[in-house]
């Protein structure tokens, strides 16, 4: 109900300011008369056209750098999953060049699940647009199905238990052959868009909480403009606009760790 | 009415008229940067006080789980709507297990 309230605050108050400009704008042609029409004209568009559609509500921060942690390697688990699908990617690789090629370097059952299909949209996608490839990528991915991650107990070198690692960050190649939760849907599809020339900078895998469903939640955020950011959420839906119902938690790439927490 | 005072007057404003809506425009654009700009400082976050290292582990200790249902959105694009039902097939035929069902 909050969320709602405050989407209904947001558009009201967004409202009331375009309200206000017009009423100052046509206090200024009255002011100055018909005359300055011309004027007046690009005036208006000056004013209406650029705050419309530079803003999204509750837009992820990109270019905010204060939030920048860490590089990515000083954070283990996710670094580990870097590692693990740089030593993957020349298997999906071969399992893409040998397959049906009569070779047999890569087993079938290395090259098994989601793989050929994943293969096949890779060389397709080749033709699409900018945007098909993101609609495609989002698509594709979410049609893996969903599997629960099974909190591991970590220990020290004495045995002595030293936490649980809560989050199985999956590669790629895990993904598609034994499929994710929620996190893994957005690793898999930062790592496709990657694989399609997206560049890391203009990428981020970004953990928010939210309230419907209550808890916390993995979504890929893609700049596709300087200051244009697109959800890429697993229900298949791609927000372009409307951000509202995020609270950003942390977020990252293969470069960086950032984290967005206010009340640490 | 004198004609000396009325020419003078309209000159006047039709010197100042221009120069009133560009001032009035700079002013109105300078407002809106500025809100856009705050807006963007809130989202600030800069704890220096704590270390990069524990602010990381509280981080793992996050547990990611919230899962949604996927939407039948259809596909605006022919082509990639193709591609999809292609990679159904070649799913289908590859493993039926790892198709996610709509939930």
């Amino acid at each position: 109900m909050q969320g709602r309230a405050g989407l209904r605050d947001h558009k009201q108050m967004h409202m009331t300011g375009l309200t206000a400009r017009f009423h100052t704008i046509a206090n200024l042609h009255r002011r100055t008369g018909s005359g300055s029409l011309l004027i007046i004209l690009p005036i208006i568009l000056l004013v209406f056209a650029t705050p419309v559609s530079a803003r999204t509500i509750n837009q992820y921060p990109f270019a905010d750098n204060t939030a920048l942690l860490a590089d990515a390697t000083h954070f283990p688990s996710w670094a580990a999953t870097l590692q693990r699908q740089a030593e993957q990617q020349s298997l999906m690789v071969r399992c893409r060049t040998e397959a049906g090629s009569g070779e047999t370097m890569v087993s079938k059952a290395e090259c098994r699940g989601r793989l050929r299909s994943y293969n096949r949209m890779i060389a397709k996608a080749a033709e699409l647009t900018r945007e098909e490839k993101i609609t495609l990528v989002n698509y594709y991915i979410n049609r893996t199905r969903y599997d629960r991650d099974h909190p591991e107990r970590l220990y020290d070198e004495q045995g002595k238990r030293t936490g649980v690692k809560k989050n199985h960050w999956a590669t790629l190649y895990e993904f598609l052959t034994e499929r994710g939760d929620c996190e893994d849907y957005a690793s898999a599809k930062y790592f496709m868009l990657r694989e399609l020339g997206f560049p890391p900078d203009d990428m981020r895998i970004v953990v928010t909480y939210e309230t419907r469903p209550r808890g916390y939640h993995a979504v890929l955020a893609l700049r596709v403009e300087q200051d244009k950011v697109w959800l890429l959420e697993s229900d298949n839906v791609i927000k372009k606009r409307n951000h509202s119902g995020y609270r950003y938690i942390y977020a990252m790439n293969e470069h960086s760790v950032w984290d967005h927490r206010t009340d640490y | 009415m004198n004609p000396r005072k009325t020419l003078t007057g309209t000159l006047t404003a039709t010197l100042t008229a221009p120069l009133t809506a560009i001032g009035a425009a700079l002013l109105l654009s300078s407002t809106i940067a500025v809100a856009d700009a705050n807006s963007a400082q809130s989202d600030a976050v800069q704890v220096p006080s704590l270390k990069v290292k524990e602010r990381l582990q509280s981080i793992e200790q996050i547990n990611v789980t919230s899962e949604k249902t996927v939407q039948d959105i259809q596909v605006e694009s022919q082509a990639v709507a193709n591609l999809l039902e292609e990679a159904d097939q070649l799913d289908q035929l590859d493993t039926a297990a790892t198709d996610r069902p709509d939930k």
